[in-house]
């Protein structure tokens, strides 16, 4: 083994986590070769030293605030029946969720307006009940426009009529001259 | 195994008291990685709430052929990650800074009593270099050799916690073994001195 594979094995060397036949190439490459032991006791020093530091300790409260963060419901207990919608929404990042969320407002808000605007559009429906007619009027003429009136007394002109136009649903208006 | 078959309680079961004894039994464990991660007492602290919080969320996805400290090293690793993308300066405060507890508690480490102060001193002066060095590892070499020489995994367990290749595993902690012996290269030269003297 040359020194170049040596050296990349030598973590591992230290380790114990190479076949018997590599461990025992590179033990016997150490013999003849300074720089490679060189390299192995200063990564075996830097092991030890890691291996020899003190365990930091945490708060003495800490496991009891995490179970108190879990208390108040910070974070659901997700199942594998877990609410598909939310688990989807979570994987996308916060901005893009807002993002999604006001364009979402937008178009209820345009929708709202969309069909509050057809609605005003439309021509009043009048029942078909309670309409007269000026004498003169045809059913043949284009209706111009739709004003209803409240009719206590009836002009001579009109004469009350239900609609002429018996095969359709028309909704007759009632004109006057 | 015992551990095991508390955490399939809480699957089977969905007792939250399970889970709470897994916080209690880990934590000591997941806050040294963490603060070895982080560098400090409070960025480990909220590293470590985090993980315990993600871990109680996707509990139903917890594999049972994977001790559950080795699912929670690699939440960890991912959360480390994350806030490494969101915010890439993690403050590194020294370690001689004493923190109060509730119950009194005011410093960081584990007192050694057989330890004279000299000695305490030394080991706390390595402890200090050793963490700012390796504060100045890449996220995947760091974790890499913390799990390896602080916590003591084999290859094949930091490779199965870290969802990587068995040699991925061993050329970033050669790696990250190299660059650290190049930090601390004075350091211990220093020392061989003093004590050559």
């Amino acid at each position: 083994m040359n020194c170049r594979k040596v050296q990349s094995l030598i973590s591992a060397f230290i380790d114990s986590e190479l076949s018997g036949g590599e461990m025992l190439a590179i033990r016997s490459h150490f013999r003849d070769c300074p720089e490679c032991r060189e390299l192995l006791d200063s990564l075996t020093q830097v092991k030890k030293a890691l291996g020899a530091l003190r365990p930091k300790c945490p708060a003495s409260d800490l496991p009891s605030r995490i179970c108190r963060h879990l208390d108040e419901g910070m974070y659901a207990h997700t199942h594998a029946h877990s609410n598909l919608f939310f688990g989807l929404l979570g994987a996308f990042p916060v901005h893009t969720r807002w993002t999604a969320a006001g364009l979402a407002v937008l178009a209820i808000l345009l929708i709202l307006f969309a069909g509050h605007v057809s609605y005003k559009t439309q021509p009043d429906v009048i029942p078909a009940t309670n309409f007269a007619f000026h004498k003169s009027f045809s059913p043949f003429t284009e209706i111009p426009s739709i004003r209803p009136l409240t009719i206590t007394t009836l002009p001579e002109q009109f004469v009350w009529s239900p609609p002429r136009n018996t095969s359709s649903e028309a909704v007759l208006v009632l004109t006057s001259q | 195994m015992e551990f095991s078959e508390t955490a399939l309680s809480v699957q089977q079961c969905e007792d939250r008291k399970a889970f709470d004894e897994l916080v209690h039994r880990y934590h000591r464990h997941a806050y040294n990685v963490a603060y070895r991660m982080t560098g400090n007492h409070n960025d480990a602290e909220d590293l470590t709430q985090e993980t315990f919080l993600k871990a109680y969320r996707f509990f139903d996805r917890y594999r049972r052929d994977m001790p559950f400290e080795n699912w929670l090293y690699r939440i960890m690793s991912n959360t480390f990650l994350d806030w490494l993308r969101r915010r890439p300066k993690i403050s590194v405060r020294s370690l001689d800074e004493t923190i109060e507890h509730e119950d009194s508690e005011s410093t960081l480490e584990l007192p050694n009593s057989s330890e004279g102060p000299e000695a305490l001193l030394i080991a706390r002066e390595l402890d200090d270099r050793l963490q700012r060095a390796l504060t100045t590892l890449p996220h995947d070499f760091r974790i890499t050799v913390i799990l390896a020489d602080i916590e003591g995994l084999s290859y094949e367990e930091i490779s199965d916690t870290l969802g990587c290749s068995i040699g991925t595993v061993r050329s970033r902690l050669h790696r990250a073994r190299k660059l650290l012996r190049e930090k601390l290269k004075p350091y211990f030269e220093s020392i061989k001195n003093c004590d050559s003297v």
